[in-house]
């Protein structure tokens, strides 16, 4: 018996199952960033009648053998807390591998308590689970749950106190003791034997390798990973009988979207509905409210009540005295807060939702298997998609994601790409009103330079893209509840780490003004642009203004008189051009984690001017040799 | 060698699997085993050694010796290789599917 | 030969010419314009939206000729709907939320307003949307 001071959940890496975490969790739930790594996990309170305990959702891992950054944290979060209480999820649908993860942990010598969750699933599949026998084969209380629904949760709230901590010889005693179930074959008789079975020694296998074994996993509780699937399977021929049911129709379409030929047209469907969904949901934010809002009160009043018209404060605060917008006004309070609250936050707000909806259903996984191919080519995998798409809403959230890419090369490079090539969704609506004819070919014109300039990078930077495998969950139906924590614990990390930084850099950028230096640099480089791309003089300004936001200068643009194609030069270059103040400030958090903040700024801003300059020198070639330029 | 890791192949094949099991060590592949690159979508095998790349990923997501492995999906261009295996479907890059070796019944 | 597959055929056949001449606008070809009163081919990023309804067409025809008996057709054609309808369901998404806040002054438009942004004209693929409908009958319980 045992009074756990935490509880840490451990569970595979899956979508869903941080539904057993939300249901019992408090209302406080917290997402923090786990020390000097870039992963991050959930924590909670879990209420109980004697007061209330500390929860953490810990990253989710397939075994306590480390192979990527988020399984290191699990595993070093479980050994910080020797005296926690593990609530071991597994999903019932896959027991095997969950049990697996179980004994695992078991050999730790931690207090267990398994979760069986998505029993429901498992049953209807086909997977009849004898609990109780469970139970007794592993020592330790076995609840079966259903997360969605909330079905066992209170049971498993009650039994925690009942975690037990047996070792592991005893379970292969009496799994031994037991016998096999019915007539089902014996998977395997070697676990009866407490020496190491001999074939697993065997050298010449190649099977049984040291890297198996890590040296605090030398316990006299420790067990291979041979004898620990060879104890695994005879548990499972004892407690788990499993019937044929028929594929289902949403197995069968899970099937169908990760298979290429019909896989890919869907894809192209989920992002076309993406990409109608955010700009149609944020652009009633943004233009439906937050612009009238800004610009007819809080702009107007701001001007008038704060005082010191003309002095350095007021331009830093308020800006230009004379905006009628908050595009232009270029203060901190004015067109910073504006951006970060007007423009971003729903430009997140509802990326986040619909990346919530891809990752519960399911289709994320296979989403990045689709287009593993496409970046693996650029040094990234195919979970790179998750901070391009964000990007293609705001580049802010996009940097922010690349904390999930892998290694320090594939944070460095997915952000200086799309930093300097996906333009923005404020960017692109401005883009499609101006010059909807050529839109799609400019967008088209900017990713390929994106795997261009991926595959060049991809050379010059060391390290090589470490092969992945990917788990791909069954389809399954989102729940609200659950795309709306998620949703909640994103935007309210994102709210208090990054918006500070929208507005610093605002702040940052006035003192460039006042100080003169973006005019000087903006009078230096008028002669460069003007020649290499033959665009008028007159885009300069422009440009400049692209730092702040770069629909606002896609805006500009329009007001000079150009030729069509010199439009879509000046469009491009803006797209190439620096990018916005929101997200340089994210470069520059982000890159601390990313190989330090010189890296990665100096890394990006060699990429862009290259990018400007050959990408942008190589349309006004296509436009000469078009006979257009 | 004792025979509780013997692969469904083999059973099949009763006293022939430890010759069969030789020969795949060999790779001399007269189609009886194959590296899982080189099966078709919707080929099955049984799975006779993971390589040393990926295997403790692999191996803790249930992809072992002795399971049966049905191939769901080759991506073009040097895509992943999507696989079945127990009650998981899991997505192997093509290197891992160069170094897993599978024994299939032709 | 199930009786099925002439229907879900034609579906195909349809979603397929549609898909071509939504193409066809984006690339900037002339169209009819709107088309028989009710459907419009306009807004942005045609190309797009022409090669998914173009893509469906082509996976009911290849679900039709499957033979609809066995799960796998079914799923095809069931998949080729969810296109239809994600292209459809996004569309209208757009076209409600744009009419809400009704302009300058108005924080939120006349429940009239709204309703009105939602007659015609359609896009084909909310009109090709409600003929995918048929296709949910694969979604019950196997047929043998």
């Amino acid at each position: 018996m045992s009074v756990p001071s935490r509880v840490l959940l451990m569970r595979h890496p899956n979508v869903g199952k941080s539904a057993l975490f939300n249901r019992l969790a408090g209302t406080s739930i917290t997402e923090s960033n786990y020390p000097g790594t870039t992963v991050d996990y959930t924590e909670s309170e879990l209420v109980r009648s004697d007061g209330s305990v500390p929860i953490v959702d810990v990253p989710g891992t397939f075994s306590l053998s480390p192979s990527d950054r988020a399984e290191a944290v699990a595993v070093e979060m479980l050994e910080d807390s020797p005296a926690a209480t593990v609530v071991c999820v597994l999903d019932a649908t896959q027991i095997e591998r969950g049990l697996n993860l179980a004994v695992e942990i078991l050999e730790r010598d931690r207090d267990v308590i398994v979760a069986l969750n998505m029993f429901d699933e498992a049953r209807r599949e086909g997977v009849d689970i004898d609990v109780d026998r469970l139970s007794e084969l592993l020592g330790v209380p076995v609840v079966p749950t259903i997360a969605v629904d909330g079905t066992g949760i209170d049971a498993l709230q009650a039994r925690l106190d009942d975690a037990r901590n047996p070792s592991v010889q005893r379970i292969l005693e009496r799994v031994a003791d037991e016998g096999p179930d019915g007539g089902e074959s014996e998977p395997s008789i070697a676990v009866a034997d407490p020496s190491p079975p001999v074939d697993e020694r065997t050298p010449a296998d190649g099977e049984t390798g040291g890297d198996d074994r890590t040296p605090d996993e030398d316990g006299e509780n420790a067990l291979g990973t041979g004898q620990r699937w060879n104890l695994v399977d005879a548990i499972v021929a004892r407690t788990v009988s499993y019937r044929e049911t028929d594929a289902s129709l949403s197995d069968q379409i899970g099937r169908l979207a990760v298979s290429p030929r019909t896989g890919i047209p869907f894809a192209v469907a989920v992002l076309y509905g993406v990409w109608t969904v955010f700009s149609a949901v944020a652009g009633f934010f943004t233009d439906g409210y937050f612009v009238p809002l800004f610009d007819d009160y809080w702009l107007p009043w701001l001007q008038s009540a704060f005082p010191m018209e003309g002095s350095w404060l007021y331009f830093l605060v308020v800006g230009d005295p004379t905006a009628t917008n908050s595009f232009e006004a270029f203060g901190v309070l004015t067109s910073g807060l504006f951006v970060a609250i007007g423009v971003v936050l729903p430009a997140i707000l509802t990326l986040y939702a619909i990346l919530a909806v891809l990752e519960d259903s399911g289709y994320m996984a296979r989403l990045a298997v689709l287009l593993d191919a496409a970046f693996r080519r650029i040094g990234l995998d195919g979970f790179a998609i998750v901070p391009m798409v964000l990007s293609f809403g705001c580049n802010v959230p996009g940097v922010a994601a690349t904390r999930s890419l892998e290694t320090e090369k594939q944070r460095f490079l997915t952000m200086t790409l799309l930093s300097v090539f996906i333009p923005c969704g404020a960017q692109l609506g401005v883009m499609l009103s101006l010059i909807p004819q050529y839109t799609g070919y400019i967008l088209l014109y900017l990713l390929a330079g994106f795997f261009v300039f991926g595959a060049v990078l991809n050379r010059l930077v060391p390290g090589s893209a470490p092969d992945i495998v990917i788990d791909i969950p069954p389809m399954r139906q989102p729940r609200v509840a659950n795309v709306t924590t998620k949703l909640s614990v994103r935007v309210r990390g994102f709210v208090t780490t990054a918006i500070p930084f929208v507005l610093l850099g605002v702040a940052v950028v006035n003192v460039l003004y006042l100080g003169g230096a973006v005019e000087w640099l903006a009078n230096t480089f008028r002669p460069v642009l003007s020649g290499w791309f033959g665009v008028p003089g007159e885009t300069v300004p422009a440009l400049i203004a692209g730092f702040m936001r770069k629909d606002l200068a896609v805006a500009q643009l329009s007001a000079v008189s150009m030729t069509p194609f010199q439009t879509i030069t000046s469009v491009v270059m803006v797209s190439l051009y620096f990018p916005c103040v929101a997200t340089f400030a994210m470069l520059i958090k982000e890159g601390r984690e990313s190989g330090g903040v010189l890296k990665v700024l100096g890394g990006a801003l060699a990429t862009l001017l290259a990018a400007l300059f050959v990408w942008g020198g190589l349309l006004r070639l296509i436009g000469i040799a078009l006979g257009v330029a | 060698m004792t025979d509780h890791h013997t692969s469904q192949s083999d059973e099949s094949a009763a006293g022939t699997g430890r010759r069969k099991r030789k020969r795949c060590r060999r790779r001399c592949g007269d189609g009886v085993c194959k590296r899982l690159v080189d099966l078709d979508a919707g080929e099955t095998g049984t799975v006779e050694r993971v390589g040393r790349r990926g295997r403790r990923r692999l191996r803790s997501m249930g992809v072992r010796r002795g399971k049966e492995i049905k191939v769901c999906s080759k991506h073009p261009f040097g895509g992943p290789v999507v696989v079945d295996v127990g009650q998981s479907t899991v997505s192997l890059s093509r290197a891992h599917a160069r170094d897993l070796e599978v024994a299939t019944e032709g | 030969m199930r009786w099925d597959t002439l229907p879900v055929g034609g579906l195909g056949a349809i979603t397929t010419v549609i898909g071509v001449i939504v193409m066809a606008r984006g690339v900037g070809l002339g169209t009819p314009e709107p088309i028989l009163g009710v459907v419009t081919i306009s807004g942005s990023i045609l190309l797009w939206r022409g090669a998914v309804l173009t893509a469906a067409g082509a996976m009911y025809l290849s679900g039709a000729s499957g033979g609809l008996t066995d799960r796998e057709s079914q799923a095809t054609v069931v998949m080729a709907s969810l296109m239809i309808w994600v292209v459809a369901g996004s569309d209208l998404l757009a076209t409600v939320l744009g009419a809400i806040p009704g302009g300058s002054g108005v924080w939120i438009a006349p429940p009239e307003a709204i309703v009105a942004a939602l007659g015609p004209p359609y896009t084909p693929a909310v009109l090709l949307a409600v003929l995918a409908l048929a296709t949910l009958r694969y979604t019950g319980v196997t047929r043998p």
